[in-house]
C-alpha cells in the first residue's frame, strides 16, 4: 500500500443544505490528505455545487443525486459503490468530525493488520437558540467508547457509524447495506463486518455526533419509539443465529451491572452532596481558622521583632559590652567554674548551715562533700549556644495542605511491623487531617488488632474475595478524603514528608495522580536489588522527577510497552489522586491496575507525575519459584491488556524444553561452584554461566542425572521431563542471556564472589525463573493453571 | 552515581560508630544501584600491601560484606597519624588523586578525615564534588568531646589556646595551631558539609567554624534489622528505669545516681547496664553512691545483641550525660523500640527528646532537677503511655541512604 493512502468519506444528505455545509467543513479541516467526499443527495432539493466545492477546497467531490428518496441503506450503497478510496468512511449531514479524525484511524490501519478501525465520539446535545436564531451546542458528553466485543454487538449499536474507518476490501465482502432496512443498516453492517474481520479501538475522541433538540433528523420516523423497536427487532431477527445462549447469559450479566452501576451512582450523587455541604461548612471553619491563625502569627512575630530589638539594643550598650569583656576576662583568669569561686560559695554554705545547723552538722555535710569532690566533680554550667542557621532547618515547603487525606491501604497478615507503617503514616507533617482506611482480607494474626489501635475505619472481606483492583475501589468508596493515597502494608515512607510531596502537586494543580518510587529495604537480597534497578532505573527511567501526559506524543497507542509503561508509571505502592477524579476512573484490571490507570488518564488529557525525590522503602526476597509464577501471570495479563498477540505453541512442550534448560544451568553451575568461583569478580561468575548455557549445553541432548538446583524449582519441573526442542531452547537461552548482561552489569558493584556467594546462586535460579516464566507466557496462549495458583 | 567513602579506618579491624555508618551507607547505596568504594586507612600490622604506581604509599583492595575497600598506608610511616589531619600530605595527595583519575568517581564522601585528608584537596583537584559528615566534634576539639580535662565543658578551641591551656599542656604551640589550620583549609575544600544533630552546627557556628560551604542536617538512620521484637509494655505497680551505657563520667552516671536516691518514691526501680570501661575508681565511687538502696542495682556489661532483652524490661530509659551528646545511640535505640527516655537538656540529647511531649528532659548536671522528673512519674505513670504514643521513631538507615542520596544527586545537578 502507498505511503499515503487515499481516503472516500461518504456523505448522505436531504434537505439539510446548511448542516450539510458544516459537516463538509469538518472534512475539509482534516489535517490529512488525500480525501474525496462522495455526497449523496438521496432525492433532497438541490445544492449549491460551486458553493460546496468553494468550502472543500483541495479536497475532491464526487456528486450523486438520487431522483427520489430510497433510503438510506441505498444512499450508501450508491455512496460505496463510487468511492475511489482505499479506505472508507461515512459521516451524516447533521454530525461533524474532529481535524485529526482521518489522521488518527488511518495512522493507525496503516500500521497493523486491522482492516477496521474505530474512534470515540461525543454526543453534542443542541438547543435553539431563539434569540441569536441558531443551534448551538449545549452540553456534550462522551458517548460510548467500548473496546471491540462482538458478543456485545449483536445486541447493541455501540459504536457510532461515523466513527469507523474500513478497508475498502471488507465492502467486497459485505455486499452492500441491506436495503430492507429503513433504519439500523449501519448495525446492521457492523454485525456481518465484525464476525469476520476484529475492529481495533482507538480511545480517542475524533467526531461529534449530534443530537438535535427539535425535528432535525434525517428520518421524522427516528422519534416514534414504536418503530425505533421494530427496527431493532428487524436487525435482532436477521441476527438469530448468532445470539447464543451463552452470549445472552453474557449480555444479561453485563445488564444486571449496568444496573447496579446506575443504582450505585445515583446514591453516590446524594452522598456527593451532603459531602459539598460538609466540606463547604469545613472549609468555611478553615478559613476563619486560617485567618486568627495568621493575626496570631503576625502579633507574634511582631513581639519577636521587638524583643529582638530590645536584646540588640541591650547588647549595644556600654554596660553590657563591659561585662562581656569582664566575663571572658575572668574565664580565661579563672577556670569555669574557678577554685577560687567553688571555695568561696562552700565557704559561704558552711557558714549558713553552721548559723542554722550547729558544728556537728557542719562537719558532717563537709566531710561527705570533700569525699565526693575527690573523684566526682560537678558539671559545669554549659554554654548558651544560639540556635542554627535558619537554612539548615528542614522545613514543609510551601503551605500545608488543610485538606482531609484518606491513606488506603490493603492487608492480610501483615505482621508486627504494621504497628510501625502506621505510625510512620499517622505522623506525616504538612498534612490538614489523615484517615486511614483498612480493608483486610482474612488475616491470622494481629494485624486488625494493630489497625484498630490506629482507625475505626477497618472493614474485613473474606480471604476470597480480595481483588487488586475491587478492594481498592472498595476501600476508596470508604474514604471522606478530597485526596486519596494508596499504598500497601508493608510500605514504609522515607520521610514526615512522604505524604505532602505526594500530595502537593496534586493540590497546586500540576498533576492529577502522582506516584513516588520504591527503595529496596536494607535486608533485601541482590535479585531483589537488581529487579528494583533494573525495572526502575534502566527499564522505566526513574532516576529524575518526570512528568507525563498526552501532549509529550502524537499516539499514545502508537508507542511501545517500553515507553507506554515508562509514561503511565503510577504505582499502587504510593500513589496519590484527588477523590473525584479517582471515582470517575477506578481500578479495573485485576494485574496491573495501577498501570491501567495511568494509561487511561494519560488518555484522557490527564498530566501524571513521577517522584524520585520522594521514596517509599518496599521490596520483598522471594523463592526462585515465586519469580516464575508471578513472571508467567504479569506477562500474561499485561499483554491481554495492551492486545498484545502471543504465540500458539504447546505448553507442555515448552514446559519440556524449560525442563531441560533447568537440567542445563544446574550443570553449568556446579563445576563452578567447585572450582574457583569465590574468587572470581561477580560479574564474570554469571558471565561464565551464561556462556556454559549458550554453548556448551546444546552438545548435551539428553541429560540423565541433573544435580540439584534450587528445591522447589526442583520440584516444580520433577514431573516434566526434559526433553531437547532446539528451536525452543536456543530462543529461551537468548532471553536469558540478554536478562543475564543486566544482571552482570548490577553485579560489578561487588568486588568478589566470596561475600555474596549463596545470594548470587539464587539469584541466577531467579533469573532463570523470571525468564522462564515470561517466555511461557509469550509462546503459548493456553493456560498453564498450576502456574496461576499461589501469586 | 560513582562514589567514594573515606573514613579513617575500617572493618574488619575497626567497628565503632563511623564505620558502622560508613557500612550501612556503602551497603545502601549499592542496593540503590550505585557504585560505591570505601577508601581507608590500615596500619602496618596488616599484610598483602603492595607498592602504589612507583609512589611513597602501600595500598591493598579487599571485600567487607559485599562492598570494596581501598586500604592505604604509608610506606614510611609518619610520626602521629591520630592529631593532626596533615591536610596537605603529598603521599596521601598523590595516591588518591590517581585513584580519582583512574576511576571516574563522581563524589567524594567523607566520613572522617583523620589520616587520609589530602585525598578531600585530591578529589577538588580532579573536579571531584567533596561532601563531608561531621559526625562528632573532632575538627574543633582533639578530645573529641568537648569535655576538658577538668570535667568542664568547654566552649570552643579559641583557636587552640583553650586545648593548650585545659587539656594538652604537652603540644607545642605550633603543631596546635597546624591542626586547628588544617580543620579550617579541610572545610573549606568541601562542597557540601552534613550534621546528624542541629546542634553540632549551631556549635561550628558559635566557636567561629564557619565554612564556606552550607551545613546540611542528615541524622543518623537505626538499622531495623536489629529489632526482632516487638512490644508494649505498660507500666505496671513499680516503674523500672534503665540506663544503658558505659559508666564513665562524662556520660553523668553519678548525677542520675545522685537524682534517684533524691526521689524517695518507693515504686520505684533503677537497672544501670554497662561496664566501667577503663574508669575503675569512678566506678567505685558510684556504686559507694548507690549504697545501700535496694531499688537500684547494677548489672554490670552487656552484649549489644541482647538489647532488645534489657528494653523489654524498662518502662523508661535515662541518658544523663554531662557533655554534649551528639546522636547517641541509646536514645534512638529506646525510640525505636517506643520507650520514653529522660535525658539532658543540652546538645543532640534536647533535640530529640522534647520536654513532656516524648520525654523529659533536666537541666545537665542538676541532680535534683531529675529527682523532680523521677517523682512525677512515679507519681503520674499514666503519662508514660502517653510519651510512648508520641515518640517518633527514629529514620532509618534506607531512609538516611535516601537522604544522603538526594543530597549528592543534588550536588552533581542530577535528579
Amino acid at each position: 500500500m502507498s505511503q499515503n493512502p487515499s481516503v472516500s468519506l461518504i456523505v448522505r444528505t436531504k434537505d439539510r443544505p446548511k448542516l450539510l455545509k458544516d459537516a463538509l467543513r469538518s472534512i475539509a479541516g482534516q489535517v490529512y490528505r488525500p480525501i474525496e467526499v462522495v455526497l449523496v443527495n438521496d432525492g433532497g432539493c438541490d445544492l449549491d455545487i460551486s458553493e460546496i466545492k468553494n468550502i472543500l477546497g483541495d479536497v475532491s467531490l464526487i456528486y450523486i443525486r438520487l431522483g427520489k428518496n430510497t433510503g438510506r441503506a441505498n444512499a450508501g450503497n450508491a455512496g460505496i459503490e463510487h468511492a475511489r478510496g482505499d479506505y472508507i468512511g461515512f459521516l451524516d449531514d447533521d454530525d461533524d468530525l474532529c481535524p485529526d479524525h482521518v489522521s488518527t484511524l488511518i495512522g493507525f490501519l496503516n500500521q497493523s493488520e486491522y482492516k477496521v478501525v474505530y474512534s470515540d465520539a461525543f454526543f453534542v446535545f443542541k438547543e435553539y437558540d431563539t434569540e441569536a436564531c441558531e443551534f448551538k451546542g449545549r452540553r456534550k458528553e462522551l458517548a460510548f467508547s467500548r473496546d471491540f466485543d462482538y458478543d456485545l454487538l449483536v445486541f447493541e449499536n455501540y459504536i457510532p457509524f461515523m466513527c469507523l474507518l474500513f478497508s475498502r476490501d471488507v465492502f467486497l465482502d459485505l455486499h452492500g447495506l441491506d436495503v430492507t432496512l429503513d433504519l439500523y443498516e449501519d448495525w446492521d453492517a457492523l454485525i456481518r463486518i465484525g464476525e469476520k474481520y476484529p475492529f481495533h479501538h482507538i480511545k480517542r475522541t475524533t467526531a461529534y455526533y449530534n443530537q438535535w433538540s427539535s425535528d432535525f433528523q434525517i428520518s421524522q420516523d427516528n422519534r416514534n419509539q414504536k418503530y425505533l423497536e421494530q427496527s431493532y427487532m428487524r436487525v435482532i431477527s436477521k441476527h438469530l443465529d448468532k445470539i447464543t445462549p451463552e452470549r445472552i447469559r453474557r449480555y444479561m450479566s453485563r445488564h444486571v451491572y449496568t444496573r447496579n452501576l446506575v443504582k450505585e451512582k445515583e446514591s453516590l450523587v446524594v452522598n456527593l452532596s451532603a459531602e459539598i455541604e460538609r466540606k463547604d461548612a469545613a472549609l468555611r471553619e478553615s478559613n476563619s481558622r486560617k485567618d486568627m491563625l495568621s493575626s496570631e502569627i503576625r502579633e507574634l512575630q511582631a513581639l519577636l521583632h521587638e524583643s529582638n530589638a530590645l536584646i540588640h539594643a541591650m547588647r549595644d550598650t556600654l554596660g553590657w559590652r563591659v561585662l562581656e569583656r569582664y566575663r571572658r576576662l575572668r574565664n580565661r583568669i579563672l577556670s569555669t567554674p574557678s577554685a577560687r569561686r567553688v571555695k568561696d560559695s562552700l565557704f559561704a554554705k558552711g557558714l549558713s548551715v553552721f548559723k542554722n545547723q550547729g558544728f556537728k552538722a557542719t562537719l558532717r555535710k563537709a566531710n561527705k562533700k570533700l569525699l565526693f569532690n575527690k573523684s566526682v566533680k560537678r558539671a559545669s554550667i554549659p554554654i548558651e549556644i544560639p540556635p542554627p542557621p535558619s537554612y539548615v532547618v528542614q522545613e514543609t515547603e510551601g503551605n500545608p495542605l488543610l485538606s482531609r487525606v484518606s491513606v488506603l491501604i490493603p492487608t492480610k497478615n501483615a505482621g508486627e511491623e504494621f504497628d510501625y507503617v502506621l505510625r510512620k503514616i499517622t505522623q506525616q507533617e504538612g498534612i490538614g487531617e489523615i484517615e486511614l482506611i483498612i480493608v483486610d482480607s482474612g488475616s491470622e494474626d494481629s494485624t486488625v488488632k494493630i489497625a484498630r489501635e490506629y482507625t475505626d475505619n477497618v472493614f474485613q472481606i473474606a480471604s476470597g474475595d480480595f481483588h487488586h483492583a475491587g478492594t481498592r475501589n472498595f476501600a476508596a468508596e470508604k474514604a471522606s478524603g478530597e485526596f486519596l493515597v494508596f499504598t500497601v502494608q508493608d510500605a514504609v515512607p522515607v520521610s514526615t514528608q512522604w505524604l505532602f510531596k505526594l500530595l502537593s502537586p496534586i493540590h497546586q494543580g500540576k498533576a492529577s495522580a502522582v506516584s513516588a518510587r520504591q527503595i529496596p529495604r536494607s535486608d533485601a537480597d541482590l535479585f531483589s536489588c537488581w529487579s528494583y534497578w533494573s525495572h526502575n532505573i534502566k527499564y522505566l527511567g526513574c532516576d529524575h522527577d518526570s512528568l507525563s501526559n498526552n501532549s509529550l506524543f502524537d499516539d499514545f497507542d502508537a508507542l511501545d510497552l517500553q515507553s507506554k509503561r515508562s509514561l503511565a508509571k503510577l504505582d499502587s505502592v504510593s500513589l496519590g489522586i484527588r477523590k473525584a477524579v479517582f471515582d470517575e476512573y477506578k481500578y479495573i484490571s485485576e494485574y496491573a491496575e495501577d498501570f491501567d490507570l495511568g494509561i487511561r488518564l494519560i488518555h484522557d488529557n490527564h498530566t501524571l507525575l513521577f517522584q524520585s525525590s520522594n521514596a517509599v522503602i518496599h521490596s520483598h526476597n522471594r523463592p526462585a519459584l515465586y519469580f516464575l509464577k508471578r513472571s508467567y501471570t504479569d506477562t500474561t495479563a499485561l499483554w491481554n491488556l495492551l492486545h498484545m498477540k502471543r504465540r500458539a505453541n504447546p505448553p507442555d512442550a515448552i514446559l519440556e524444553a524449560l525442563s531441560f534448560a533447568y537440567s542445563g544451568l544446574k550443570i553449568c553451575l556446579s563445576p563452578l561452584l567447585q572450582e574457583d568461583w569465590r574468587m572470581r569478580n561477580p560479574s564474570d561468575a554469571v558471565s561464565t554461566v551464561i556462556d556454559c548455557l549458550a554453548h556448551r549445553i546444546h552438545g548435551i541432548h539428553a541429560i540423565a542425572q541433573p544435580p540439584e538446583g534450587d528445591q522447589m524449582v526442583d520440584e516444580f519441573f520433577k514431573p516434566i521431563p526434559p526433553v531437547y526442542h532446539k528451536k525452543m531452547i536456543s530462543e529461551f537461552y537468548t532471553e536469558v542471556q540478554a536478562v543475564s548482561r543486566s544482571f552482570a552489569d548490577f553485579t560489578s558493584r561487588y568486588s568478589s564472589v566470596h561475600e555474596i556467594e549463596t545470594d548470587l546462586v539464587q539469584s541466577i535460579y531467579k533469573l532463570f525463573c523470571l525468564t522462564a516464566g515470561h517466555y511461557l507466557a509469550a509462546n503459548s496462549v493456553d493456560q498453564v493453571h498450576s502456574l496461576q495458583r499461589g501469586v | 552515581m560513582r562514589i567514594l567513602i573515606g573514613v579513617h579506618q575500617f572493618f574488619p579491624r575497626h567497628y565503632t560508630g563511623t564505620e558502622r555508618y560508613v557500612l550501612n551507607l556503602s551497603k545502601q547505596l549499592q542496593k540503590m544501584g550505585h557504585y560505591v568504594k570505601v577508601l581507608t586507612y590500615a596500619f602496618r600490622d596488616e599484610d598483602n600491601f603492595q607498592k602504589f604506581h612507583k609512589t611513597d604509599l602501600l595500598y591493598k583492595e579487599y571485600s567487607f560484606e559485599g562492598v570494596p575497600v581501598i586500604a592505604l598506608q604509608h610506606a614510611s610511616h609518619p610520626d602521629d597519624l591520630t592529631f593532626v589531619f596533615d591536610f596537605l600530605d603529598p603521599v596521601i595527595y598523590e595516591g588518591t588523586k590517581k585513584i580519582f583519575e583512574t576511576e571516574k568517581f563522581d563524589l567524594y564522601h567523607c566520613a572522617h578525615p583523620l589520616r587520609i585528608a589530602s585525598a578531600m584537596q585530591a578529589a577538588r583537584d580532579c573536579g571531584v564534588k567533596v561532601v563531608f559528615m561531621v559526625t562528632d566534634y573532632f575538627m574543633m576539639c582533639p578530645m573529641g568531646i568537648m569535655l576538658r580535662s577538668d570535667n568542664t565543658l568547654c566552649d570552643g578551641p579559641d583557636e587552640g589556646k583553650n586545648c593548650l591551656k585545659y587539656c594538652f599542656t604537652n603540644v607545642t604551640r605550633e603543631r596546635m595551631e597546624k591542626r586547628i589550620l588544617d580543620a579550617h583549609a579541610l572545610l573549606d575544600c568541601c562542597d557540601c558539609l552534613l550534621s546528624p544533630s542541629l546542634f553540632l552546627i549551631s556549635l561550628f557556628n558559635y566557636v567561629g567554624f564557619i565554612p564556606e560551604a552550607k551545613f546540611l542536617l542528615s541524622r543518623h538512620g537505626f538499622d531495623y534489622r536489629t529489632k526482632k521484637k516487638y512490644f508494649s509494655r505498660k507500666p505496671g505497680e513499680v516503674i523500672t528505669f534503665g540506663y544503658i551505657g558505659t559508666v564513665q563520667y562524662h556520660k553523668g552516671v553519678h548525677i542520675m545516681i545522685d537524682g534517684f536516691k533524691k526521689a524517695k518514691n518507693r515504686n520505684i526501680h533503677l537497672e544501670i547496664w554497662g561496664g566501667c570501661f577503663h574508669e575503675v575508681d569512678y566506678q567505685k565511687t558510684v556504686l559507694k553512691m548507690a549504697g545501700k538502696d535496694a531499688r537500684i542495682n547494677f548489672r554490670g556489661s552487656y552484649n549489644f545483641n541482647t538489647i532488645e532483652t534489657i528494653l523489654e524490661s524498662v518502662d523508661v530509659v535515662i541518658v544523663p550525660s554531662i557533655w554534649y551528646e551528639n546522636a547517641p545511640l541509646t536514645i534512638s535505640t529506646s525510640l525505636a523500640y517506643g520507650i520514653p527516655v529522660i535525658t539532658s537538656d543540652i546538645g543532640g540529647m534536647s533535640e530529640v527528646i522534647k520536654d513532656g511531649w516524648n520525654g523529659l528532659t533536666f537541666r545537665v548536671g542538676d541532680s535534683a532537677d531529675l529527682a523532680e522528673k523521677i517523682t512525677f512519674l512515679a507519681e503520674n505513670p499514666e503519662r508514660i503511655a502517653e510519651f510512648k504514643r508520641n515518640i517518633q521513631y527514629p529514620i532509618r538507615i534506607e531512609e538516611e541512604a535516601f537522604h544522603t542520596e538526594s543530597i549528592f544527586a543534588r550536588l552533581l545537578h542530577r535528579g
